[in-house]
């Protein structure tokens, strides 16, 4: 094997003598000479001191590739990466290894054999490394984003702020959403939409929806309808379409009428100041009882009802849910004004009949009894569905719903507002249903997400995303099928399948299911991947 | 003027969102810890996931703690404090000491900066507190944070009395949470969520033990969690709606007695456990007081940090941010969107400057 | 002879789940068995066929760790995998080789005692299978 030998350095540090007491460094260190490379026992003891006599090295010695063998985990190798690019190196060119895995070893020659075989796969796996290239790409600073509600207007507003420019866009004739209905955040969301329509830097369009996006981050291409026909060319999307409430029918008497309505409309009813009756019955819990908001609901309006109307109130409920800022203080508060509250395991029954509504059921509570009630109203939380358009949207998104079929796939990795894509995010109730200072707060993380990558109009890119060879693709769009950030398009001039870098992720899956072997993740290549498989103290003799 | 740099004080997991957050905005950010490492409280969790991830989101903690130790803009400075600070929005002087390695001599330094972002956490209610129940007394009787830590560390699930595998094991809930006889009547947010979590891991791990769950109302957080309280109940972890008043010891036992009201017919119940795990609340970090005193900034009635209405992340104070479960409880989600958010809030004052 | 036998085994390693698992498991001094060789991969996505089939050349056993279902850094590269190792369960099968050869774990990045424990078991698993069959003499 031909070797550039002065140009791949080895350094190995120690720790606290803890290698020199399972293993000989120098004899690893003349094995290491022996095949070709050069080879440095640095004095430092731990890893700050490795680190600046790391630093030194890089100045005395012009190493091109480097292999790095300490006592730490490999999550040390960026910390050196950032050094050798202070140096101007490429930072690609250094390969860590975890000397831990040799001192494992129990006899003093095997564990000498183990870090010599460490650290000459490390070396042959660095050995094959290609230049990782750069690219320039141009980013356009525009926002798009989707929804006049509370999330989306807020979003809009902060990106307004880090200096990016905006278009919005609403389905309905108005911004504000449903939040707009909710007496609390009235004021609030009039400010908001005030500020929004004051802001030159945001463009706002009503009445219209997305039917088509294209491109990728940076450069996405959004097809909008509406009044009239409009493309935008943007860097990133947001979706904030929010949720759709449904009275839940099926859980009630069709004969309910007039007698039951949901929270929604009483939140009508209060904000008009119109009558509520004199016995008021709230069961919340029918449908959704995994969501906090019908509770933080329920308080408000029954304190409401109470201290309006004097009215009795009585609160149903599975389980009171107080898991938002104040609201263990509301319960208390209503409990003070004299509402009373009763949990239940099994659904209650509904009776309708003669303008009244009984509703019983067996209190979870010692004593554990049938309870009857009557009132003149029961009011409902409303089951909280995906928006209407969400299947669509998702589809022109190229982007997952989860399987309640809110957006967001179910992922981890993706919480709190990331999408399957890059430059795509999910903020507020189109995601999961929440309350406003939970809405206000993703609304800002994700538009700082956005500053983080569309703040300048041209970055230098790593060529680290995996290259397609034209010349072998047979354009079976297996590749296109399987990767998961949607990076790889048609390019149909080439007649070839294409990465597009700034959205691969490279993980490397569209490499191993390419079944003419086409495609290469340029920092794990399938012959430093197979390199790795034989036993290397075998070869070296 | 040093508005391109943000100081940071705390370095878990919302300290940490809004440090990388600003730095990949282009800020150069300091994040004082008064720890010897980075992480805060999430670090020390464990992972939960059974036949698939519980999306308890303590990996992406990890990620996230190891994104920011290894960035080049973000400076970390381990055991150190606040001592004072002065100036205006877009600049201020910090002062702060760090302990000085081996001779533990401190050292005093000045950041000058243009914006601080307050991310001190919580601590895990003191469970002590709770006399009765007996924590420190007997051996097994644990914080879910002790059974976390446990179970990170050495993947073991085991009553602390032997180390064998437990038969009976309950969870305690709202331990230093709703609890207004200790001032804390509030609602910590992630004690349900965790430990329905754990009681999961631990039926998998454990397919024979013995699961109850003592609770007054199961509080929801995040995505599906209906889901999660299905799968619990088909596993056959029981929830009990009550919380036991009082825990009695044995000598020479492993076992402990748990007296608690049967709901249905208002006996006392006896029952016995090996494990008892407190789901403990959080509570608000010791040196609050020190903080909102050096910084002006107010607090609620229950010591955290009072955010304002138009933002939580904003506190009294024009230039003082507030991040994470120092403002309230939150839970690793909601805390990794606020530090992102108070990053946002950042980048907005320093425009207007 | 049999008792002599050492397995050998390659471990795939995802950076987001096994690696730094791996990493703990050596840094705590978790035990697992000498002879283990650690490869480090982005994804257990990107693990191929072709690597497995070479592994199994070289060795008498392959891991591959993987991050927990619905923790997938990428999404899908883990549930990708899984089907990839059923397929080649089935190839070995014809070839020959006991399927229990190809292995395939879901962890956490913090699951260094999990890493160990699984290693050990996996070891234990193969050496009362034997030497494997299909590997390359030497």
């Amino acid at each position: 094997m031909k070797r550039e030998v002065s140009k791949i350095g080895i350094f190995i540090y120690d720790c606290e003598s803890k290698l020199k007491n399972v293993l000989s460094i120098s004899e690893v260190c003349s094995k290491l000479e022996g095949l070709g490379f050069v080879c440095f026992e640095s004095p430092a003891s731990h890893f700050n001191e490795a680190m600046s006599d790391f630093e030194k090295y890089l100045k005395d010695n012009e190493m091109l590739k480097v292999v790095i063998a300490g006592c730490d985990s490999r999550s040390k190798e960026q910390i050196f990466k950032n050094s050798l690019k202070k140096v101007g190196l490429s930072p690609y060119w250094v390969n860590f290894v975890n000397l831990n895995e040799a001192i494992g070893y129990k006899e003093k020659k095997k564990a000498t054999e183990k870090a010599i075989n460490l650290v000459t796969q490390a070396a042959k796996w660095i050995e094959m490394q290609e230049i990782i290239g750069t690219q320039k790409v141009l980013l356009n600073q525009k926002v798009l984003v989707l929804g006049g509600g509370i999330a989306g207007i807020e979003t809009a507003l902060t990106l307004t702020e880090g200096g990016l420019d905006v278009i919005l866009i609403e389905e309905t004739s108005h911004l504000g959403g449903g939040a707009v209905a909710v007496e609390n955040l009235k004021g609030l969301v009039k400010s908001k939409i005030e500020a929004l329509v004051n802001e030159k830097k945001v463009r706002v369009i009503n009445s219209s929806h997305l039917v088509d996006l294209d491109g990728h981050v940076g450069r996405f291409t959004a097809r909008v309808e509406g009044e009239q026909k409009l493309i935008f060319e943007v860097g990133a999307v947001v979706v904030a379409t929010g949720n759709e409430l449904i009275l839940p029918i099926q859980e009630l008497d069709e004969s309910s009428g007039s007698l039951a309505i949901g929270q929604k409309d009483l939140e009508n009813r209060l904000s008009l100041s119109k009558d509520v009756p004199q016995r008021v019955c709230f069961l919340i819990d029918l449908v959704d009882e995994d969501l906090k908001i019908s509770t933080q609901v329920l308080l408000k309006q029954a304190l409401a009802v109470k201290e309006k109307f004097g009215s009795d109130v009585i609160c149903l409920c599975r389980d009171l849910k107080v898991s938002f800022d104040g609201g263990e203080k509301l319960y208390e508060k209503a409990q003070e004004a004299g509402v009373l509250f009763f949990k239940y395991t099994k659904k209650p029954k509904i009776a309708f009949s003669d303008e009244i509504v009984k509703t019983s059921l067996i209190n979870e509570d010692y004593p554990h009894e049938k309870l009857v009630f009557e009132s003149d109203l029961l009011v409902v939380n409303e089951k909280i569905m995906p928006g209407r358009g969400s299947n669509a949207l998702a589809e022109s998104l190229s982007v997952d719903l989860d399987s309640k079929g809110f957006f967001q796939s179910d992922n981890v990795k993706l919480l709190p507002t990331f999408s399957s894509r890059r430059g795509i995010f999910f903020v507020g109730g189109c995601r999961l249903p929440q309350n406003i200072n939970e809405t206000l707060s993703e609304a800002r993380a994700t538009a700082a997400e956005i500053f983080s990558f569309l703040s300048k109009e041209e970055i230098e890119l790593d060529l680290t995303s995996a290259k397609i060879d034209s010349d072998k693709c047979i354009l079976c769009l297996t590749c296109i099928r399987t990767c998961p950030h949607r990076a790889i398009v048609v390019d149909q001039e080439e007649e070839t399948a294409k990465v597009i870098p700034l959205a691969c992720q490279s993980c490397g899956i569209c490499v191993s299911e390419c079944p003419v072997v086409a495609i290469e993740l340029p920092l794990y290549t399938n012959a430093q991947i197979i390199g790795q498989l034989n036993d290397v103290v075998g070869e070296a003799g | 003027m040093n508005s391109k740099e943000v100081a940071i004080i705390g370095g878990g997991v919302a300290g940490i969102s809004a440090a990388v957050a600003l730095t990949d905005i282009g800020f150069m950010v300091h994040i004082i810890e008064r720890d010897v490492q980075l992480g805060g409280h999430a670090t020390s969790f464990a992972c939960k996931a059974t036949d698939k991830c519980s999306k308890c989101l303590v990996c992406v903690a990890d990620e996230l703690v190891l994104k920011a130790s290894q960035h080049p803009k973000i400076r970390v400075l381990t055991g150190s404090e606040v001592m004072s600070f002065s100036g205006k929005p877009g600049d201020f002087e910090l002062r702060i000491s760090q302990a000085g390695g081996e001779e533990s001599l401190f050292k005093e330094s000045v950041l000058k900066i243009g914006a601080i972002v307050i991310a001190t956490g919580f601590m895990p209610f003191n469970a002590e507190e709770k006399k009765e129940y007996g924590y420190g007394k007997y051996k097994n009787v644990i914080t879910a944070s002790d059974f976390e830590r446990a179970i990170r560390a050495n993947g073991a699930i085991s009553r602390p009395t032997d180390g064998s595998a437990p038969e009976k094991i309950t969870f305690f809930q709202c331990v230093g949470s709703r609890d207004e006889s200790i001032g804390k009547g509030y609602c910590s947010k992630v004690c349900c969520s965790y430990a329905l979590k754990l009681s999961k891991l631990v039926k998998s791990e454990i397919p024979e033990s013995d699961i109850t769950i003592f609770y007054m109302d199961v509080q929801p957080t995040g995505k599906d969690f209906l889901k999660l309280r299905e799968s619990c109940e088909e596993m056959g972890i029981k929830f009990v709606r009550n919380l036991p008043s009082k825990i009695y010891g044995y000598a020479d036992s492993d076992f402990m007695r748990v007296n608690n009201l049967n709901n249905n017919t208002g006996e006392v119940v006896q029952d016995e456990f090996d494990l008892i795990v407190l789901s403990v609340g959080m509570s608000p970090q010791n040196d609050v007081k020190f903080l909102a005193n050096t910084f002006k900034v107010d607090l609620d009635e229950h010591n955290f940090f009072k955010g304002l209405k138009q933002s939580t992340n904003l506190s009294n104070t024009p230039g003082i941010f507030l991040a994470g479960a120092c403002q309230g409880p939150k839970d690793i989600e909601e805390s990794m969107a606020h530090g992102r958010a108070a990053a946002a809030e950042v980048v907005k004052m320093l425009r207007e400057q | 002879m049999k008792r002599d036998f050492e397995p050998k085994i390659t471990a795939f390693c995802c950076e987001h789940s096994g690696l730094p698992s791996a990493d703990m498991a050596v840094e705590s001094e978790f035990v697992y068995p000498e002879g283990v060789n650690i490869i480090k991969i982005p994804c257990s996505g990107k693990v191929e066929a072709i690597h497995i089939m070479r592994a199994l050349e070289e060795g008498d056993g392959v891991a591959i760790f993987a991050c927990h279902k619905e923790a997938c850094q990428f999404l899908r590269g883990n549930l990708r995998t899984e089907a990839k190792v059923t397929y080649i369960s089935k190839i070995l099968r014809e070839i020959g080789i006991e399927k229990e050869r190809v292995q395939m774990y879901f962890l956490a990045p913090s699951n260094g005692v999990k890493f160990a424990r699984t290693l050990r078991v996996f070891y234990k698993n193969l050496k009362d299978l034997g030497p494997n069959a299909g590997r390359k003499e030497l």
